[in-house]
Parts: C-alpha cells; sequence; structure tokens
C-alpha cells in the first residue's frame, strides 16, 4: 500500500511541479495523435462516404477488410511499416525510421480503416429522404454529398473521436517506429511501457492521469456538441 | 408551347411507363400540365402517384416514353436536366427537414442555385409569412410539428420560385387544424405567383376542392374521373380489355358547370374572408 501511496505522491509531484518531460511528452503525443487523426480523417471520410452511398462489385468483400483491418494488432502495424522503413528496405533511403513522421504514419495507419469503417455506417445512417430533398431542391453532386456529410456530422465526429483515441493510446507501432527517443519521439504510452519498467512507477502514473485527461476531455467536448446540436 | 388547341402546355408525358422489379407501376400513355393550373391526382396507396411525381419532377427516369418540358423532350444524360430540375420544386409526402434551423433549411435552395447569403433572411421571412409561421426562422426545424413542417417544406420550395410546384401528399400527415391553412396557402400560391401546382392525394374532396382539374391514378393508370362516372355512369369496357368513357348527352354542359363550381371554390381559399 506505501508502494502504491508514494507513486501517488510522486506523480502529484510531477504534475503540479510543471515536470518539463512530462508535459513534452504529454504536448508531443497529442501532436502526433492529431496529426496522424487529421490526415486519418482527410481520406477516411472521403473514403468511407464513397463506400457507404456507392454499390459496386466486391463492396461486402472490402467492407470486411476495412473491419479486420479496424482490429489490427498495433505492433502487427509496427512491423509492417518497420518492413518497409528500416535502412536497407525499400523507403529505406527516406530516412524515416525513428523519426516523428513514421510514428505519425504508424498512427495514421491504425486511425484509417477506424474513421472510414464508421464513416460508412454514419452515411449509411442518414435519411434516405435526405438525398431526394437535396435533389429535389436542386442540390447537385457535391452539394448532396456534403449535405450527407452534414447530416451525419455528429456520427462523423465521433468517428473521428475514435480514430484519435486508437491513435494516442496504441504503444506498438510508436516504440518499433520512433523508437521511444527521449525528447523526439517518445509519447505517453511508450514512455509508461518504459518508465514502469525501470520501476518509475509515480512517472508512468503522472502520464497515465493525462492519457485519461485526453480521452475525457475530448469525451465532453463530443458530450457538448450534441447537447448544442440538440438545442 | 402551346399545343393543337391553343393551351399552354408546360410539361408533358408521352407514352411512358415505368417498371419496378419487372412489374408495371406506371402506364401513362398521354398527359399535358398547363401553365399556371392546379392539378390533382388522386388514388389509393401504391396507385404510383408519387413515381409519377418522380417522373415529373425528373428525380427518376421512366423505363419508356419521354417527358416534355416546354415542348422540349428531356435529356437524361447531361447537366440541362438539372437546370429544368432547378425550376421545379417537390414536396414529399412525409417532408425531411435538414437537422438545422428553419432559416437553414428554407434557404437550402437559394444556396444550391448561388444566391447571395445577404439576400437570405428577407426571402426567408417573406416564405415564413406566406405560410404562416412568421417568427419562426431561429427554431431547430426538428422541433416542429408534423404540420409546421409540411408548410415549412413548402416555404423551402417556395423560395426557389418553381415554375412547377409538386406537393406529394400535402395534408397526408398534418392534424385538421392545420389543412384548411394548408389548402389556403396551396390557392395562394397558384393566384398570387401563377405557379403551377400538381399534388397527389386520396381525399377526393380536398383535390376537387384545391384543383382546376383531377386526375384519378387507378394501378398505374389514368381512369375516368370520379365525377365523370357519377354524372354519365358509362364507363364500358371494350372487347381489346380497355376501358372507354363514353360521353353522355350534356356532358359538355355539365363540365362548365363543374368547372364554374370549381373555380368558385378556389376563390373562395383565395379570399378566406367569406
Amino acid at each position: 500500500m506505501e508502494y502504491l501511496v508514494d507513486a501517488f505522491g510522486d506523480s502529484a509531484q510531477l504534475i503540479f511541479g510543471l515536470d518539463r518531460e512530462i508535459y513534452g511528452i504529454v504536448g508531443r503525443s497529442v501532436f502526433f495523435a492529431l496529426t496522424a487523426t487529421f490526415l486519418a480523417a482527410l481520406f477516411g471520410v472521403p473514403f468511407g462516404f464513397l463506400i457507404g452511398t456507392r454499390r459496386f462489385r466486391g463492396r461486402s468483400g472490402l467492407l470486411t477488410v476495412m473491419n479486420t483491418l479496424m482490429a489490427l494488432p498495433t505492433v502487427v502495424i509496427g512491423l509492417l511499416a518497420y518492413g518497409f522503413f528500416s535502412r536497407r528496405a525499400p523507403l529505406g533511403f527516406l530516412d524515416l525510421l525513428f523519426s516523428p513522421t513514421a510514428v505519425i504514419i504508424g498512427e495514421f495507419i491504425l486511425s484509417l480503416p477506424i474513421i472510414a469503417n464508421l464513416t460508412v455506417s454514419a452515411v449509411q445512417a442518414v435519411d434516405p429522404r435526405a438525398i431526394l430533398t437535396a435533389k429535389t431542391l436542386g442540390a447537385g453532386r457535391a452539394m448532396t454529398a456534403w449535405t450527407i456529410l452534414m447530416e451525419a456530422r455528429f456520427s462523423l465526429l465521433a468517428a473521428i473521436i475514435a480514430g484519435f483515441g486508437r491513435a494516442v493510446s496504441e504503444v506498438g507501432s510508436a516504440m518499433m517506429l520512433g523508437g521511444n527517443i527521449r525528447f523526439y519521439t517518445r509519447t505517453m504510452t511508450t514512455a509508461i511501457a518504459l518508465e514502469t519498467s525501470k520501476g518509475e512507477f509515480g512517472f508512468g502514473l503522472a502520464l497515465g492521469f493525462f492519457l485519461l485527461l485526453v480521452v475525457f476531455s475530448i469525451n465532453i467536448l463530443f458530450h457538448f456538441l450534441q447537447v448544442k446540436d440538440r438545442q | 408551347m402551346m399545343n393543337e388547341i391553343g393551351k399552354m402546355v408546360q410539361l408533358e408525358l408521352r407514352n411512358v411507363t415505368h417498371y419496378y422489379n419487372g412489374k408495371i407501376v406506371l402506364d401513362i400513355p398521354h398527359l399535358s400540365i398547363e401553365r399556371g393550373k392546379i392539378y390533382g391526382v388522386v388514388g389509393p396507396n401504391g396507385s404510383g402517384k408519387t413515381t409519377l411525381l418522380s417522373i415529373m419532377n425528373l428525380l427518376i427516369r421512366p423505363t419508356t416514353g419521354q417527358v416534355f418540358f416546354d415542348g422540349k423532350p428531356i435529356n437524361y444524360e447531361d447537366n440541362s436536366r438539372l437546370d429544368i430540375q432547378r425550376s421545379m420544386a417537390l414536396t414529399l409526402q412525409t417532408p425531411y427537414l435538414f437537422n438545422t434551423t428553419v432559416e437553414g433549411n428554407i434557404a437550402y435552395g437559394l444556396r444550391a442555385r448561388g444566391n447571395p447569403r445577404k439576400n437570405w433572411t428577407a426571402i426567408v421571412d417573406d416564405a415564413l409569412q406566406k405560410v404562416g409561421l412568421r417568427g419562426l426562422a431561429k427554431r431547430r426545424a426538428r422541433e416542429l410539428s408534423g404540420g409546421e413542417s409540411q408548410l415549412v417544406a413548402i416555404a423551402r420550395a417556395l423560395v426557389i420560385d418553381p415554375k412547377i410546384l409538386f406537393l406529394d401528399e400535402p395534408t397526408a400527415n398534418v392534424d385538421a387544424r392545420h389543412i384548411r391553412g394548408l389548402q389556403e396557402v396551396i390557392a395562394a400560391i397558384n393566384g398570387d405567383r401563377g405557379t403551377t401546382i400538381v399534388l397527389t392525394t386520396h381525399d377526393l374532396s380536398q383535390a376537387y376542392r384545391v384543383a382546376h382539374h383531377v386526375f384519378p391514378l387507378f394501378e398505374g393508370r389514368l381512369v375516368p374521373s370520379t365525377m365523370h362516372n357519377l354524372f354519365s355512369g358509362e364507363i364500358k369496357a371494350s372487347p381489346d380489355g380497355e376501358s372507354h368513357f363514353h360521353k353522355p348527352r350534356g356532358y359538355h354542359r355539365l363540365q362548365g358547370a363543374l368547372r364554374l363550381q370549381r373555380q368558385e371554390s378556389i376563390r373562395g381559399y383565395n379570399h378566406p374572408s367569406g
């Protein structure tokens, strides 16, 4: 019990003492995850929209693959990306391994299927009369598409938040692609894993607190937007 | 575009049929819609009313046959179809209001036509006043009642100043309190703007109250008007299986009397004080 109390004390000291390393790791993690989520949304939302609104051969097969990718272990992503980015690999000349870019790419690959899949569901859940109404009012293809996205905006936001949640909380690919380099590629999750294994439980606990805080903040924001929409 | 008897035909269907899952749902050898008139399409559920409106509104392409607008055949392959479609408006039986404000809904058609945002407020307020919902512009659209939603859908159609307004069962989901007001709005749109209106309903008396011409539709086919049947009692089946209407003596005089009665009824809606 004393061990836990000491750990909580240490973590409080790090948090309220505005420890530079802790806050640096938190900022870096959020930045990596936000960038990866932004890029994944940029590709995933239009891709999900197309799959959700079009009927074509092989669509159900593609959806099955996308569903499978949602549950892909993060270390497998790290492993595959490592295979491309390591020095002797096809993309080795880009010199990306153990860089922030590699971490962002890994997180992008993890978020993309989640955002795309949930976009498919969000778009399919829009009342078909919305499309019909848009057309009867003279909307062209682009405006009709925008209308569908706007009608599904809260489900889309939920999809993007889920993508961010996956990116910010993953550890496998960040560890393999970023190398957990201090002040450079170390994220909250990789730091928690490392510091705890070193016996610095208080440090891990402080980062765990921030990780939870990030996730809670996003959910509160989402709830606030939903309430605002209903008003 | 004048037809052979000098009427201003705005929309025309020739030999139009439509199939759904291999079954014929609409078979209209000929139908012409004159400019500035109100038409009522009457029929039971499943008679093809909505399909007919969707074809007239160019939302769906008929399986066979041709649709003409202002005398020109519709080309479904090029952008001219969208331009023509933008000169019409359709409100659905259960109108869908976008998840935004009443103003956002009504301005939708303006946005689609590139009308500058600074003009929207005045146009929206004017449309709301016409349908009797003044002051509701900032209200969330999803908070409205069925009757109010229908009126907002009509206002949304009105702001784009359509040449033809299609109303699919406009009073189907409206409580009795709002039905009379809605009928007055329909008559006023036609009276003030000369907008051609095609509405569907399963209420024959309502169709006769509101429309200049009533087309009964049954199993996808236009059949002789019930009023005609009532006064003539002469629908005869020929050996080819088709029903043919035989005009009785004094038919034209009777038609004139019915027309006069309808015009008076419509005038009554334009001037509801009586």
